[in-house]
């Protein structure tokens, strides 16, 4: 009975379907490991290993020097806490000069060229201006997710149609009514896309900064740490955590976000 | 209760640095309970006048008085529907409603009373937490309107608010405004360039031309109320006065042809 097949295969399709990135991912990872081993003769690690080495840190066992516990959360709150210091300024900063034009017109050159600063390049910076240790990081990080959260909240609050502020002022409200509740939610889809932007920013500049600026723990810590004991399996558990936080960050703060507020009000990202 | 004295707009063109005189040398009074249509084609500085009234701009000369007081920026005391849906994606539809009351500092149960009071008069109680983007285009300038009437402004300015509508919804808002009006006498300006629309709603039309002429005519209709539509091949009052509008408005103005 082929209308039965096709019901019962249909939700088999869709998961395979859902999964081949992911399939295509790990088979070209096996395929190079097995590759650069025979070639180089050097142990690459392959997606078992990797898988295996992943189980046993889920147990507690220590990966370089500490957990993956311990790893992961120090770097989670040392991005959570500089990115929410840097939309925090990001966003104030974005909302004030897009609404004065002769704060945008002094100020935004210069965060614009902030913007073409590769995150790296703050380390000298940061290890001058702090030293090595947690303060240089945050620097590092919030510096990087500043420029594009206040760049695109500035642009966000310039394309708020001017007749939504006229309806506004003709109903009475004030300048602190219109800045929260015309300016910002009318921003709102470019101050998300604007601080998705940073988040992942951040991140990436995190995971950097902790290779250099030697932070002691964190998972770019462990990632250049695990080079010196030849633990490479181990750089690649990080690797493997590092995607799946930004995934889950994406999916789980991004994601119901958008769907709460942009979706709802009828508009797409990046419209009005 | 609205006087305009001698009043011109000129925009500067951002290419040639010249100035575009947008209107010129206008006078106009505003009588209490006047229902007053804007009547020209496009670029004949109808909104322009609607927005300087508003006080969304500011005259390059002239002066405008409100109830003997200048006019200096927008407030609640004129109300404006704007052409397209200017309601705020980000509230519902009730929340609409009771923005002008929040800043008038109205108390929250006394706020949400008068804006389901003001809802119901549009027939759109119902849709109270819709958001604006799920309501069609008729329902939406109603929403507009009961934002502005329930701050029960004095005088309610009307930018062309049903022109991007059907006929057959245009004609009910058009009937809904009138009935809203003769409840609580208040003053109208409402700019529009339809001939048939004009004919249909206002006490007087003036009839403006781009400048330098600025006001052509003004036409005051005394047909008793509720009006006929019927001005096809019919005789009625009507029918005079839309072919005399349009004669003076051809005599420059060029109206475009109401479907």
């Amino acid at each position: 009975m082929p209308k039965r097949d096709q019901t019962i295969l249909r939700p088999v399709i869709k998961m395979v379907v859902a999964v081949s990135p992911l399939i295509l991912v790990l088979l070209a990872w096996q395929g190079v490991a097995t590759i650069v081993t025979i070639w180089r003769s050097v142990p690459f690690p392959t997606p078992f290993e990797t898988a295996a080495r992943f189980g046993k840190a889920i147990g507690g066992a220590i990966l370089v020097d500490h957990t993956l516990y311990r790893h992961t959360l120090d770097s989670l709150t040392r991005w959570v806490l500089s990115f929410l210091t840097a939309s925090l300024i990001g966003v104030s900063f974005g909302l004030t000069a897009g609404w004065w034009p002769v704060l945008e017109k002094k100020t935004m050159p210069i965060v614009h060229i902030l913007q073409f600063v590769p995150g790296l390049a703050w380390i000298p910076v940061a290890i001058l201006l702090f030293g090595v240790g947690e303060k240089a990081t945050f620097f590092m990080i919030a510096v990087t997710a500043f420029a594009p959260v206040a760049i695109n909240v500035v642009s966000g609050v310039k394309r708020v149609d001017v007749v939504y502020l006229r309806a506004a002022r003709m109903l009475g409200a004030d300048q602190k009514t219109i800045f929260l509740k015309v300016l910002l939610p009318g921003a709102l889809p470019q101050i998300l896309s604007g601080l998705r932007i940073g988040l992942g920013n951040g991140w990436r500049v995190l995971v950097a900064a902790e290779m250099v600026v030697g932070t002691g723990t964190g998972l770019g810590y462990a990632i250049v740490q695990s080079r010196w004991t030849l633990d490479y399996t181990s750089a690649f558990v990080c690797i493997v955590v590092i995607c799946l936080v930004g995934l889950a960050a994406e999916r789980l703060v991004f994601f119901p976000l958008e769907r709460k507020t942009v979706e709802r009000w009828g508009l797409s990202r990046g419209e009005m | 209760m609205l006087e305009i004295h001698g009043v011109s707009k000129y925009y500067e063109d951002a290419d040639s640095r010249r100035r575009i005189p947008a209107l010129s040398n206008l006078n106009l009074r505003v009588n209490e309970g006047e229902f007053v249509c804007l009547l020209g084609t496009s670029g004949c500085g109808k909104s322009t006048l609607l927005n300087l009234i508003a006080g969304f701009i500011k005259p390059s000369l002239g002066r405008l008085f409100f109830q003997n007081r200048p006019i200096t920026g927008p407030g609640q005391e004129r109300g404006v529907v704007f052409q397209e849906s200017t309601l705020f994606p980000w509230l519902t539809v009730l929340q609409n409603v009771e923005f002008g009351l929040k800043n008038k500092g109205v108390s929250k149960n006394a706020r949400r009373l008068k804006a389901l009071q003001s809802l119901e008069q549009v027939g759109l109680k119902a849709y109270r937490d819709a958001r604006p983007h799920s309501l069609s285009g008729g329902m939406r300038q109603r929403v507009a309107l009961a934002r502005v009437w329930v701050l029960e402004p004095p005088l309610l300015l009307m930018d062309e608010p049903f022109s991007a509508l059907d006929e057959n919804i245009r004609e009910r808002l058009q009937d809904e405004l009138i009935r809203l009006w003769q409840a609580e006498t208040k003053t109208i300006v409402f700019v529009t360039h339809n001939v048939n629309e004009a004919a249909y709603l206002a006490d007087r039309v003036v009839i403006l031309k781009a400048p330098p002429q600025s006001l052509v005519a003004q036409v005051t209709i005394s047909l008793s109320r509720p009006r006929s539509r019927s001005c096809g091949g019919n005789y009625c009052g009507c029918h005079r006065i839309v072919s005399g509008l349009r004669t003076k408005g051809d005599a420059g103005v060029g109206l475009e042809n109401p479907s």
